[in-house]
């Protein structure tokens, strides 16, 4: 009885100790099947983490300067420009046909620091292009088909007007980006302008008609005939 | 009794000689299982660390990649606010006139503005600025002379002027505010209305310049001239494409 009480731990030892043996087998046989997995896992978290400190470093030097650089670069650009006309007229071979005389009253602004208010005198010209109209005869009676009118816009640097402006006493930006938007704006404006006139029904109309006397008249002058003059996109 | 410790005697045996080697099959299966466990162990630790490796480089880049952007955006959206430039423009039409002005040539030239910080306290600043003139002649003060007989045509009409100028591209060549830089803040760059003064008085002169540069050529006026006789000749031609061996003669007049 002694005895088997005395031998009773080794056995109780030797199975534990198989036990173990086991589970530590099993253990190792599942993540020795997962090593990858957890591998990838750790290896993309600590990726992420030390990314994440350097792009934030990176970021806040290299990335600070270039964002500021491109932004600042982007709002000059001065692409944010509108035209809209305000009142409405209640009458090489291109003959011009119609000339209007322009007034452009522009608001300039520069983030909050600085607006300044501009006039611009120009003419917006209407033309036709002679080269393209067709002359048919029936008889008679000459026909001349014009081509739809053109419209340009002259703006003279030369003849632009500050009016007013205003400037924060402080932290009121720099010259270059002045400079830089005011040559940009200078382009934006007059192609709004042109986009804006050339949009203008009662201009046109005016032109077209204007267009028909006028080639009417030379027409006659030359022929002498009876001259109808229409426009191929009225036909 | 004695039989007792007979078969007492007989289970000792037994027992003796069996537990032996249950042990020692345990011990065995105890040591075997611990040895493979260690050398999976080992290699599931030289796995993982080679997939960490493979993964670690690719997670990094990316991850450092999108929080660069994420500050470059923040930067330059607050940048852009910053110097966000618009212009709003009221067009009037203050005037409109009937002309039939028959458009000969067209020009394309080029003015330059240079002015020095020591003129205008701003900055070295070159600008160089296109223009567009277009001479015409003006067929409402022509005079159409048709002889059907003779089949000629005399058109007497006025010289050809430069009527109309246009500014196209201005492009800044050079610009030195000499502005200083300390610690990634600028000194001494002047102000916005500064910078916008002097880049209205460099496109005025280089404006002017361009348009100067026009006027004063005497040949463009004879090539307007030569191309308003050619255009002139054409549409009359066309006009009368039913009168063969027509002649046509074009006539300057100066109105002036």
């Amino acid at each position: 009885m002694v005895k088997k009480i005395f031998r009773m731990p080794g056995y109780i030892g030797l199975a534990g100790l198989a036990v173990i043996a086991a589970v530590m087998l099993v253990l190792a046989g599942f993540s020795y099947s997962h090593a990858s997995e957890l591998g990838e896992n750790i290896g993309s978290d600590a990726g992420r983490a030390v990314g994440k400190a350097l792009g934030s470093f990176e970021g806040i030097t290299k990335g600070r300067e270039a964002g500021i650089e491109d932004g600042k670069a982007e709002g000059l650009k001065a692409i944010d420009t509108e035209a809209e006309a305000a009142d409405l007229v209640s009458d090489v071979g291109r003959l011009e046909v119609l000339a209007a005389t322009v007034s452009i009253q522009n608001l300039n602004q520069v983030g909050d620091t600085y607006a300044a208010l501009y006039l611009l005198r120009g003419e917006a010209v209407f033309t036709v292009d002679l080269d393209q109209a067709e002359i048919s005869r029936d008889g008679g009676e000459i026909t001349i088909l014009l081509p739809d009118l053109e419209v340009d816009t002259y703006i003279d640097a030369a003849e632009i007007d500050k009016i007013a402006d205003y400037q924060r006493l402080f932290f009121n930006g720099n010259a270059e980006a002045g400079f830089e938007q005011y040559i940009n704006s200078l382009k934006e404006i007059k192609k709004v302008s042109s986009d804006s006139i050339a949009g203008c029904e009662e201009l046109e109309k005016q032109a077209k008609e204007a267009a028909c006397r006028q080639v009417g008249l030379l027409a006659r002058q030359i022929r002498g005939n009876e001259i109808q003059v229409e426009f191929k996109s009225e036909r | 009794m004695r039989q007792d410790k007979k078969e007492v005697s007989v289970r000792d045996q037994h027992t003796k000689s069996g537990s032996p080697v249950i042990m020692v099959l345990m011990a065995g299966a105890a040591a075997a299982m611990g040895f493979i466990s260690v050398c999976l162990f080992s290699q599931t630790i030289s796995r993982g660390a080679e997939a960490a490796a493979a993964v670690f480089s690719t997670a990094r880049d990316e991850e450092r990649e999108q929080v660069y952007n994420d500050y470059y955006e923040k930067y330059r959206d607050e940048a852009e606010k910053k110097y966000h430039v618009s212009n709003r423009a009221v067009i009037t039409v203050d005037g409109v006139n009937e002309i039939a002005e028959l458009e000969v040539l067209n020009v394309n030239a080029v003015g330059y503005s240079v002015e020095d910080k020591k003129d205008n306290k701003t900055a070295v600043s070159w600008i160089k600025v296109s223009g567009t003139g277009v001479f015409t002649v003006n067929l409402k003060a022509s005079e159409f002379l048709v002889d059907n007989e003779r089949r000629y045509v005399l058109v007497r009409v006025p010289e050809p002027e430069l009527t109309r100028f246009t500014t196209g591209q201005a492009e800044t060549l050079l610009y030195d505010d000499r502005a200083l830089k300390i610690l990634g803040t600028t000194l001494l760059d002047g102000s916005t209305r500064q910078g916008a003064d002097l880049a209205q008085r460099q496109a005025a002169d280089a404006s002017r310049d361009a348009r100067e540069s026009i006027r004063s050529n005497q040949r463009f006026y004879e090539s307007a001239k030569k191309s308003a006789q050619i255009l002139i000749e054409n549409l009359v031609k066309e006009l009368n494409c039913d009168v063969p061996e027509l002649v046509v003669e074009v006539e300057f007049v100066n109105l002036k």
